[in-house]
């Protein structure tokens, strides 16, 4: 049952749509002339969801009925969630939007008083950044020689930002697939310190991002064979498969890699896993919300104008360089699903992720 | 390189972006003088302006901003003995002390020049060490990192004075307040209540604004005086150029310690927030006479500003070279380069090698620029030092709350500012030195880091084996040596609060040691069932907590059994009396009750009428200004208010009830 995730065909859809339906604001639609909209992100100020905020609010304030001034404001703490609940608390009256770290997935292992509603929000859509690989030492377990003797390996310690990072928990259920025992190091917070980490000997793979592979290691590292790139993990396409981002090359998805090494298709828990976040977290980094009761008319506008704001070339060169690739935009329908279908994720699933996060704090 | 090096030079000298710079500048004086602002604040609201910019010209601008704010910072630890920002901390121990003993100008000129020669130090050493800066970055990894983090505590011996064990208590106290929240390497949240406003922990600004700057304000309101205690002018010999001099008679030391900010710049997370008191405590620890440290020595404020502005240059190199930002302001510079479409990664030291030096031009030529500009108007500044406190004390207030509401908005953010102002004047009344508080805080979180991924990385003999790291041994122990011989010969004089000790005093210093044992045990038994990376770093802190609150007991007991002694044999006023104390300390707390009051009705009235209201209120009754002075006021507080925080910042302002 994987959601169809509608990318830029449905974007175009819809941006074509809100040029037809541009023109006076209904009389539902909040009047927002000559006003400010502060939209709420939830981390510290500055930083890459500061940054992809404001290049959305800079877009975003063109095409929005009445044209308001867009301001950005950071609402940090409380491992996100002030910012969150920022938003959920804020009065409807179309003056205050959300741009929210998502983590949706890993959040529904937090206890039950730090679980958040994202359901009463009324979603405007969601925005995802790139496809992140898996990136290795090759002087590892007697030397790689290929991508294919990354499956030979008895053991390998891996790194990353914590035990309840996505990309950290899918590496670690492929590695469980392929067989290969691992350690993890967690407390590398970014690109750069874990690539640090990784020169040093500290840890001996770890998931990273597109913008990285890019910038620093396709000519650097990787072309010099110290590292490599295993395979890539991104979201699902319309079609059912895994995106392949064109800037990975050959790369290979998860599932194209585990299915060459075992001679199979994975199946079984920690293949949920990868599928789970492959559906429900890789496709959206930053979900787009308006507060709790705003009324449908002006969401609709929202809505529309957010699907124009994102097509404009001004936002996607701008967001290009932020994400490291074009944005992933998930439009509202499949945002709802979204939040839907983590709001009822199986317990075998959460009892799954539960024990490999036990595993990675040991 | 060197053709880079002079290219460099010219894309910052060439218009438009020598114009910008200079716009960052006067942007960065401003910002570093308001408490809570500071730099980051400043990058991240100017940074959409750069969108448009060339490169070189947002760049210069982001970076000449906060360049400078670590040299104007320093007039608030001077003036309010509150720090600035986070790089001016140690500055208020004898910066402040300096105001009030009226040489507020010498501590200026002493401090803008060791600035600006750090900062244009810090920007050659950066230059001078890149061929090595990508060696000397890999080759610390995470058990370096641990054991720099405990040289950093090694420094409360430093910071403690002649108050050691209160020192070292205050310092437990602050790394087991740091383990609030989720630590780095579990999923399990610590010490949190169900609140999920403490899931991050205590925020660091409103800690340190609530610390130092809330006792500050209370004794100021308190001794309805100017900040200046003498009633001349200014003393004797008080002068810019008179510092400036002090600052040339100690050249080595600004050297050392200028050396000292750059390399440690060069470590993330540790950099600015820890580099002045490792100058602080070098600077004491190699002084022949320590006498004068806390009453004012000039230098307890050359080392810390030589260190701080050093600092930028060296953590430019894993910010450019690694994409490591160490801080707040590297992580911003890094959003910039992105949008402007540099990669961090070893190209910034080749092929964008001209926009790196850029970088290091900016920063030089900023601080050269902004030490000359606050030099000229030092004189003007310090004479505030003599304004009546009635002025300051309700304007400082707003700066001080409103400071750590921009960081995190919220009333959560105002109780802890508020509940960490009350520690520290109630730590700053029984004796306790309040510097080790902080040194403990910021550390807390680096140490558990890095023994977490020691942990989980290597094996002890992989430890042990390494030569950085039985390299950081040796110098850890000299440092440890020398700690305990300058302690023991003469720190016997330096005291870091002035506090009058009395049987009061003493008795209060033991309900905090016995509240302390309380809280320690209390965080051994509730750690005993977590995971062993969230038990293994709050369980080793409080039982080290328990064996120094031990040794702190047995010392005030032994002093109060001196007085008890004293007494006996005749001397019927040794140790004063409660009430003394308490009238010692009755108007700070009315005023402390007038700032909660403020805290409190703020989710009724809103912001804008708590903080009106309380300024107005404290100028009409303690001030007793005319009533045309406080409607001035109040409209000029309010005018703050509306224009920075609410237009410039957007900073989300609680609502009255009725809105």
């Amino acid at each position: 049952m994987k959601t169809q995730f509608k990318i830029k065909g449905m974007a175009l859809a819809a941006s074509a749509m809100a040029l037809v339906l541009a023109g006076p604001a209904s009389a539902d639609v909040l009047d927002l002339e000559g006003k400010t909209v502060t939209l709420v992100h939830n981390a510290s100020p500055g930083g890459a969801t500061g940054l992809s905020a404001q290049v959305l609010a800079d877009a975003w304030s063109k095409t929005m009925a009445g044209n308001p001034t867009v301001v950005v404001q950071s609402v940090a703490g409380g491992a996100l969630t002030k910012g969150i609940d920022h938003v959920m608390e804020a009065r409807p009256n179309g003056l205050t939007l959300g741009y929210l770290a998502w983590q949706g997935t890993t959040r529904i292992l937090d206890p039950e008083p730090l679980q958040i509603p994202f359901e009463d929000f009324g979603t405007i859509a969601g925005i995802g950044g790139s496809n992140f690989i898996v990136h290795t030492r090759t002087d590892i377990g007697g030397g790689l020689e290929g991508r294919e003797d990354f499956a030979d390996l008895e053991s390998l310690k891996v790194g990353g930002y914590s035990p309840k990072m996505t990309q950290g928990m899918q590496v670690a259920a492929g590695l469980d697939l392929l067989g290969i025992d691992w350690s993890y190091v967690s407390g590398m917070f970014g690109d750069g310190p874990l690539y640090a980490a990784l020169q040093r000997g500290e840890i001996e793979a770890y998931p990273a991002t597109t913008t990285q592979y890019i910038a620093e290691l396709e000519d650097g590292p990787i072309a010099e064979g110290t590292t490599m790139a295993v395979w890539q993990m991104g979201p699902y396409l319309e079609d059912g498969t895994m995106k392949r981002d064109p800037a990975l090359g050959d790369v290979p998805t998860i599932l194209e890699y585990i299915e060459a090494a075992t001679g199979a298709a994975p199946e079984g828990p920690m293949w949920d896993v990868i599928d789970f976040h492959a559906r429900a977290s890789a496709p959206v980094n930053w979900i787009v919300v308006a507060p709790p009761g705003t009324p449908e008319e002006h969401l609709q506008m929202l809505r529309e104008s957010f699907d124009a704001a994102v097509m404009t070339p001004e936002y996607l060169e701008a967001a290009t360089k932020v994400y490291g690739s074009e944005p992933n935009i998930v439009h509202a329908e499949g945002m709802s699903q979204i939040i839907s279908e983590v709001q009822s994720t199986p317990e075998e699933i959460k009892d799954a992720m539960r024990g490999l996060v036990d595993r990675m704090e040991q | 390189m060197y053709d880079s090096f002079l290219a460099g030079l010219s894309l910052v000298l060439s218009f438009p972006s020598f114009f910008y710079l200079l716009a960052g500048i006067a942007v960065g004086i401003w910002l570093g003088i308001v408490p809570g602002l500071g730099g980051v604040t400043g990058m991240v609201v100017l940074l959409p302006l750069t969108f448009g910019m060339e490169p070189a010209a947002g760049l210069a601008m982001l970076l000449g901003l906060f360049a400078v704010v670590s040299t104007s910072d320093t007039i608030t630890s001077v003036m309010l003995g509150i720090p600035g920002t986070i790089a001016s901390q140690a500055t208020v121990i004898d910066g402040n002390a300096m105001a009030k003993r009226g040489l507020a100008q010498t501590a200026f000129g002493a401090a803008f020049a060791s600035s600006a020669f750090g900062g244009v130090l810090g920007g050659f050493a950066m230059a001078a060490s890149l061929p090595f800066a990508l060696w000397i970055i890999l080759a610390f990894g995470s058990p370096e990192f641990f054991l720099l983090s405990l040289l950093g505590l090694l420094m409360v011996g430093a910071v403690s004075g002649n108050a050691i064990s209160k020192g070292l208590g205050a310092a437990v106290l602050g790394l087991m307040l740091s383990q609030i929240g989720y630590p780095v390497a579990s999923s399990m949240p610590r010490y949190y209540f169900g609140e999920r406003a403490l899931l991050d922990g205590l925020p660091l600004v409103p800690v340190i604004l609530g610390l130092f700057g809330l006792p500050e304000m209370m004794d100021l309101a308190a001794r309805r005086t100017a900040i200046a205690h003498i009633s001349d002018e200014r003393a004797e010999d008080d002068g810019i150029l008179n510092g400036v001099r002090q600052a040339i008679r100690n050249r080595w030391l600004v050297i050392r310690c200028s050396l000292m900010g750059v390399y440690v710049g060069m470590l993330p997370a540790i950099g600015s927030s820890v580099v002045d008191w490792l100058a602080y405590g070098h600077a004491t620890q190699s002084a022949k006479d320590t006498s004068q440290f806390g009453k004012g020595d000039v230098r307890g404020v050359i080392a810390p500003e030589a260190a701080n502005n050093a600092v930028l240059g060296g953590s430019l190199i894993p910010t450019l070279a690694f994409g490591i930002p160490g801080s707040g302001a590297m992580a911003v510079l890094l959003g910039a380069l992105t949008i402007h479409g540099f990669s961090p990664g070893r190209n910034m030291l080749s092929d964008n090698l001209d926009v790196t030096f850029s970088m290091v031009w900016t920063i030089i030529i900023a601080n050269i620029i902004g030490a000359a500009a606050l030099m000229i108007w030092g004189r003007q500044i310090a004479r505030t030092a003599f304004i009546d406190g009635n002025f300051i004390v309700p304007a400082v207030i707003m700066f001080i709350f409103m400071g750590s509401w921009v960081w995190e908005p919220g009333m959560f953010t105002w109780t802890v500012l508020l509940g960490v102002g009350l520690l520290g004047y109630v730590l700053k009344a029984a004796g306790w030195p309040r510097p080790p508080f902080i040194l403990g805080f910021v550390l807390g979180p680096v140490l558990e880091n890095a023994m977490s991924i020691t942990w989980q990385s290597y094996t002890p003999w992989e430890v042990i084996s390494r030569p950085t790291v039985i390299g950081l041994i040796v110098v850890l122990s000299l440092v440890f040596f020398f700690a305990i011989r300058s302690t023991r010969k003469g720190m016997k004089d330096f005291s870091v609060e002035d506090t009058r000790e009395s049987r009061a005093s003493l008795l209060l210093s033991s309900g905090i040691a016995v509240c302390l044992v309380a809280l320690f045990a209390f965080a051994i038994w509730w750690a005993l069932d977590w995971k062993l990376l969230a038990k293994i770093s709050p369980i080793s802190i409080a039982v080290a907590g328990l064996a120094i609150m031990a040794f702190v007991l047995v010392q005030d007991a032994s002093r109060l059994s001196g007085i008890g002694r004293a007494r006996r044999s005749g001397d019927i006023a040794a140790g004063g009396t409660w009430s003394e104390f308490l009238a010692e300390h009755r108007r700070q707390m009315v005023t402390f009750l007038a700032i909660a009051a403020m805290v409190a009705v703020t989710p009724w009235t809103g912001t804008y009428a708590a903080i009106i209201g309380f300024a107005a209120l404290y100028a009409a009754i303690w001030g007793r200004f005319r009533w045309w002075v406080v409607a001035l006021y109040a409209a000029g507080i309010g005018l703050v208010l509306y224009a920075l925080y609410d237009r410039v910042l957007h900073t989300p302002f609680e609502l009255p009830f009725f809105m």
